[in-house]
């Protein structure tokens, strides 16, 4: 089982012509994604990869019924192309975008949720349902993501690679993994996405990738206490090394910054810990605590 | 990077919308400073221009009543250590205000619930101890904020403008003194969005200069390579060499070298996509240029690109630039298509170990550490 993406799910293109978008495209289609159409404007009537390509989301929606958009846009295009994106109404859109300004990224994710379409990243990699589906970039190395019972949470899309092999080691393999996005605003929340795991059959427990960085993690930790979320939540905080730069500093992802106290990593373990997530120093200490909480042999890491 | 749009920028901006502000001009010089004397008497206000906040406090705003007040003052900002530590660049002279009531007012993004929110409150120093009295949010396409003070709205509504159309993620004035009715801006801020681009000109102040004429020269060769613009470097002093790729994997190994008391020459992440390879040869070429007592190479498990490949860049590089005899100890995780060619190749360096995926990386540090310690 999964959330959002399995083999049914009818998945839209968004800048299909570009030449990342193009070699995903060949990758997530032989894997199995359900790819119906592409969009780039000027571009009507043309292919790629046998897929049809049309000038607008609407064009498409009305030509080639989509559920879900996978979007490759020049950071100038954002805000007008995700808003004619939104407008067709798909169930979701997953923004690979990287360096979206903030304000857009908040004017989007405002009226997506108006619009009661559930926008992803942007400044990600993707999402993968192992066996199932794929989007973006993540899963393109055989073998790293193995079907199972584990749902997968990243800020980074990197480390969403060594979670799920993390997962693999426990010998429990992943249902769902998403790589949220590493900007300071995300469309949607790990809270959010916390909320579609506890619901999913086919996941065990979820395992989460956090940073210092504005507080994602207090409403995790509300819906822990809350109930909302009863299976075991496994959580690696990384970030600490910020503490020696200037405040308001970020490096490696724009959302990696700290600030007020709940910015820092420690406090959002420790805020993760008495709601009762497992939280992990290192990724070399997930597979003993998957394994354990589910009950599994697993192998050593 | 911390992008500031600095104080004469802003306050020449908000003048714009209206809003009252001390006369003053910018000096890049001691030897100007006479010259400003003439132009506005005295007493002036020096205020040290850089990326640090509460400058009054620590002495980077002085008050001069006399010449020789206003070269020391000037001196002191500019020249002094002072001045170095916190990369003072120009100096603000003002007319001095007479004392008012002071407030705080400024506009920033609450990243968790993606709302602007206006924050308002007692201006002067110490605003960080002091904290704010009121928070309103607001959509950044909605409604603006209104000022519950009316002889504040003005301010307010040209600083939200100022923050939605430079895209910022702060703007403030601090304090903004009201004298006979009228609130006068004696201190403005607007920190920027890395992403967006300045829509008039201004100085672009970047927190983090570049430290190096390496750095400069590295940055320069970047700017030719497609996406160039996803490159994250800054030299940080240390003398473990970092070519790392991916925010995530940048922020284990950060923190694992912090754990084991190592001190990082640098940060990198070469982002993704279009150049990648181009990056990592531009990046690997500075990195083996520092003073270096342990270099670590590498990242998260692979995608769609080979180790072989990034092996073959970095065996080039410190092959050619450190040379076949040196003895800096080298760990390299190369995890993901071809890594076992990758591992041949990247240990016939010397001193140099290859770990592959089922090595996570704190532990790829932790041998890196522990040869530090060994040479």
């Amino acid at each position: 089982m999964s959330i959002l993406l399995d083999r049914e799910t009818r998945v839209c293109v968004l800048g299909a012509t570009g030449s990342q978008a193009r070699a995903d495209l060949r990758v997530n289609r032989a894997y199995g994604t359900r790819i119906v159409c592409g969009v780039a404007p000027g571009r009507r009537g043309s292919e790629v990869e046998d897929v049809p390509v049309f000038d607008t989301c609407a064009e498409a929606m009305a030509a080639a019924p989509f559920d879900a958009i996978v979007a490759y846009l020049p950071t100038a295009a954002y805000r007008h192309a995700m808003t004619e994106a939104i407008a067709s109404r798909p169930g979701w859109i997953h923004a690979i975008t990287e360096g979206v300004a903030t304000h857009d990224n908040i004017v989007i994710r405002e009226l997506a949720r108006r619009s009661g379409v559930r926008v992803l990243g942007p400044n990600s990699n993707g999402m993968i349902s192992p066996g199932l589906a794929k989007i973006g970039l993540l899963g393109h190395e055989p073998g790293v993501f193995v079907p199972g019972s584990v749902g997968i949470l990243s800020r980074s899309g990197g480390m969403t690679n060594d979670l799920a092999y993390a997962a693999a080691q426990a010998g429990a393999g992943v249902s769902t993994a998403i790589a949220i996005g590493g900007d300071a605003v995300v469309g949607s929340t790990p809270a959010e996405l916390l909320a579609l795991f506890a619901l999913d059959p086919g996941t065990d427990a979820v395992l989460m990738y956090g940073e210092a960085g504005p507080d994602l993690e207090t409403a995790v930790a509300a819906a822990l206490r809350a109930g909302a979320f009863t299976k075991p939540l496994v959580a690696l905080v990384a970030g600490d090394f910020l503490l020696d730069h200037a405040a308001g500093s970020s490096f490696g992802h724009a959302g990696a910054f700290i600030g007020q106290s709940e910015t820092l990593a420690s406090t959002k373990r420790a805020v993760l810990a008495a709601a009762g997530a497992v939280v992990v120093r290192t990724t070399g200490e997930i597979p003993a605590a998957l394994s354990q909480l589910l009950g599994l042999p697993g192998r050593p890491y | 990077v911390l992008d500031l749009l600095l104080e004469p920028a802003l306050k020449a901006r908000l003048a714009q919308r209206g809003v009252a502000t001390p006369r003053g001009t910018v000096v890049r010089s001691v030897d100007e400073v006479g010259r400003v004397a003439d132009q506005f008497g005295l007493p002036l206000v020096v205020k040290a221009l850089g990326p640090v906040g509460d400058r009054g406090r620590i002495g980077l705003v002085r008050v001069a009543h006399t010449r020789s007040m206003l070269t020391a003052a000037a001196e002191a900002c500019l020249n002094g250590p002072l001045g170095r530590v916190n990369q003072v660049r120009a100096l603000l002279l003002e007319e001095l205000i007479p004392p008012g009531q002071d407030h705080y007012v400024g506009v920033a993004i609450d990243h968790v619930r993606g709302r602007g929110v206006l924050l308002t409150g007692v201006g002067g120093s110490g605003i960080e101890e002091r904290g704010i009295d009121e928070r309103t949010e607001f959509e950044l396409d909605g409604p603006r904020p209104i000022h519950p003070n009316p002889d504040l709205r003005l301010v307010t509504d040209a600083i939200v403008s100022e923050f939605l159309e430079l895209r910022a993620r702060l703007v403030e004035v601090n304090p903004v003194r009201m004298i006979d009715g009228r609130a006068v801006v004696l201190d403005a801020k607007a920190v920027l969005d890395p992403t967006t681009p300045l829509p008039v000109d201004g100085e672009r102040y970047q927190a983090i200069a570049r430290q190096s004429s390496a750095e400069h020269r590295l940055f320069e060769r970047n700017a030719s390579i497609p996406g160039g613009s996803s490159l994250r470097y800054a030299e940080l002093g240390g003398d473990v060499g970092l070519i790392t790729w991916g925010g995530g994997a940048s922020a284990i190994v950060m923190d694992r070298l912090r754990d084991r008391g190592l001190r990082p020459a640098n940060f990198a992440d070469l982002g993704g996509g279009a150049g990648f390879i181009a990056r990592l040869r531009l990046v690997a070429e500075a990195v083996v240029t520092l003073p270096l007592r342990g270099l670590f190479i590498g990242s998260t498990i692979l995608g769609a690109v080979s180790a072989l490949e990034l092996a073959r860049v970095i065996h080039e590089v410190v092959a050619r630039d450190l040379g076949t005899t040196a003895r800096l100890p080298i760990v390299a995780r190369l995890g993901g298509p071809d890594e076992t060619q990758a591992k041949e190749l990247i240990e016939s360096l010397p001193n140099a170990m290859h770990v592959g995926r089922e090595t996570p990386l704190e532990s790829a540090i932790d041998r890196l550490a522990s040869a530090v310690d060994r040479a």
